[in-house]
């Protein structure tokens, strides 16, 4: 598959008025809406922004915390379904569920499970164990990676789908050939299995990172973006500051950077791919 | 030999355990929402989780008559999904055969086409088309909503329709038109029948792309085309109150009943539209 920037301006007309919103004062406030042309002012400000700059690592964390963590307990999971045991065809079924579900009911489910301090179950499970019950989603420290674990609980039905797929169709020889000469499985897993699943794992991988760039649902539902900013991602970021704030060109200055760093990031890791 | 019997036992031992926790961790979050939704309010509040109660419908009724009208919301959904689901099929199924039978400059690229759909950010294309919405007067209207899901699941549709056009063998196409048929009668009577199961998955999944989507309907919609996935966020906390968790989980379950029925029902011709990109179909 050849690989070209699709996404240039000139190529897209979307992004181009994407672009050139960008490069305006476009403020919602006054009716009808105030545009004045201000150049590259908005992209500046934005690159300088410390609100724009900690959405954009909170943007990095999510990912890594969410993609990583999909990544290794999806290839488990394709591991597990791969055997053929009995209720295995049921394990299969459920796995499904996850992924179709409404990322809003998602969200509120997350909620449900993680907010309050007196009733949540998560905090009355963790009791059990000792641990003492805090209010995750406002919890500085903590809100981020519990909404990066729903993140994790949706869509690792989706690495282990495409990893199930690609280990349909690997060729026994290999592995019988292991086998003969003694290898252990974590040796198999290692120098047989992955290296041949690669090009899928990587696909998989940019796919999932590009996907929780855009995360917006489960974290406008669970979190707001608080406490503070400390889950504003930059998605929410740029929602918040386009339409609750209405500065519409600084907004959309933002968006252009962040679609210009996801064809950055995808073209980085797919020339890895060889797609 | 007895040692290998053990360990084989452990094997065992540990793949069940294993599939057990995978089954809890998957299953029991959604039980809980779907009990929560049947709770009565005080035993959602309750220090000790409840896990036997009288189920009552007071969340539901409440959605339905007392202060939300979260019927019209998921009429409102259900036209949306509908209508961009039909729309992008149309358009899916004539460009994925176009794909499938001719060549083309920029066949190749297709591929990465359904990969570039997947990078542009909703949230980038929402300002523009909230400005340009309002200027053609498509705003809050469900005809509004209906356009731009389509353009965002188009690509999709193109892509799985092409990739089901592809596996049926172009010959028979070219039989029926030496026996009098015109291309779009080749297409239309041969290759569409045959790709009918390509046909129902690809559209079952259009619906759900269509009927999950938030960010959009926030957006786009004000009150006359408020999709319902946006009408549950009126049931998160307010300044004046906590979260309604008894109505907040019905409207996540009332959501999320099709999809995963759905996706139960017809999981094994989902699975290649779920993972299509990265599986080669």
């Amino acid at each position: 598959m050849a690989l070209n920037i699709h996404l240039l301006p000139s190529e897209h007309p979307s992004s181009s008025i994407l672009f050139w919103i960008g490069l305006h004062s476009y403020e919602l406030i006054v009716k009808g809406g105030f545009v004045s042309f201000v150049g590259f002012g908005n992209y500046v400000d934005a690159l300088l922004s410390p609100e724009f700059q900690n959405s954009g690592s909170l943007t990095v964390i999510f990912i890594c915390l969410a993609v990583g963590a999909e990544f290794v307990l999806g290839l488990g999971l394709a591991l597990l379904l791969n055997k053929e045991f009995r209720g295995v065809n049921f394990l299969r079924a459920i796995i499904v569920m996850p992924l179709c579900m409404t990322p809003v009911s998602v969200g509120l489910m997350g909620k449900l499970l993680f907010e309050s301090r007196d009733f949540g179950i998560v905090n009355y499970v963790l009791r059990f164990f000792g641990v003492a019950p805090r209010i995750w989603l406002q919890d500085p420290l903590w809100s981020l990676p519990v909404v990066a674990l729903v993140d994790i609980w949706q869509w690792t039905p989706f690495m282990a789908l495409v990893f199930l797929a690609g280990l349909h169709v690997l060729p026994m020889e290999p592995f019988e050939s292991a086998r003969v000469d003694g290898a252990s499985r974590w040796q198999t897993l290692r120098y047989i299995t992955m290296p041949m699943l690669r090009s899928l794992a990587l696909t998989a991988f940019l796919i999932r990172v590009m996907d929780a760039t855009k995360t917006f649902d489960i974290l406008y539902v669970m979190t707001g973006g608080g406490p503070g900013n400390r889950t504003e991602v930059l998605s929410l970021h740029i929602y918040l500051t386009g339409f609750k704030w209405m500065h519409v060109g600084y907004a959309t200055a933002m968006s252009f950077i962040l679609l210009f760093s996801i064809i950055l990031t995808s073209l980085a890791l797919s020339r890895r791919a060889k797609i | 030999m007895h040692t290998h019997r053990r360990k084989l036992k452990l094997e065992t031992v540990g793949i069940y355990g294993i599939s057990l926790m995978v089954a809890v961790i998957v299953l029991f979050p959604i039980y809980w929402m779907v009990a929560t939704s049947l709770k009565p309010r005080v035993l959602i509040f309750a220090e000790n989780p409840v896990f036997v109660f009288k189920p009552t419908l007071d969340a539901y009724l409440y959605l339905f008559s007392g202060g939300e009208n979260f019927g019209q919301y998921i009429i409102n959904s259900a036209i949306i999904a509908t209508g961009s689901a039909s729309l992008s099929l149309i358009l899916g199924c004539l460009a994925g055969y176009g794909i499938a039978r001719f060549q083309f400059r920029g066949r190749n690229n297709i591929a990465f086409w359904i990969l570039s759909q997947r990078m542009m950010p909703p949230i980038a294309i929402a300002i523009p088309l909230f400005i340009l919405w309002g200027a053609v007067g498509l705003s809050d209207t469900l005809l509004g909503l209906i356009i731009a899901h389509t353009a965002f699941n188009v690509p999709f549709a193109v892509f799985s329709m092409g990739s089901y056009f592809q596996e049926i063998p172009a010959d028979v196409d070219e039989q029926g038109m030496i026996d009098g048929l015109s291309r779009l009668g080749a297409f239309l009577r041969i290759s569409f029948p045959l790709a009918a199961p390509g046909v129902i998955a690809t559209s079952i999944l259009l619906f759900i792309l269509s009927w999950n989507e938030f960010l959009l309907g926030l957006v786009l919609a004000g009150m006359n085309a408020r999709p319902a996935t946006v009408a549950t966020t009126v049931f998160l906390p307010t300044s004046a109150r906590e979260t309604m968790w008894g109505e907040s989980s019905a409207s996540g379950v009332l959501l999320m009943a099709p999809v995963l029925i759905f996706a139960l029902l017809l999981r094994k011709y989902l699975i290649r539209g779920l993972t299509l990109g990265a599986v080669r179909g």
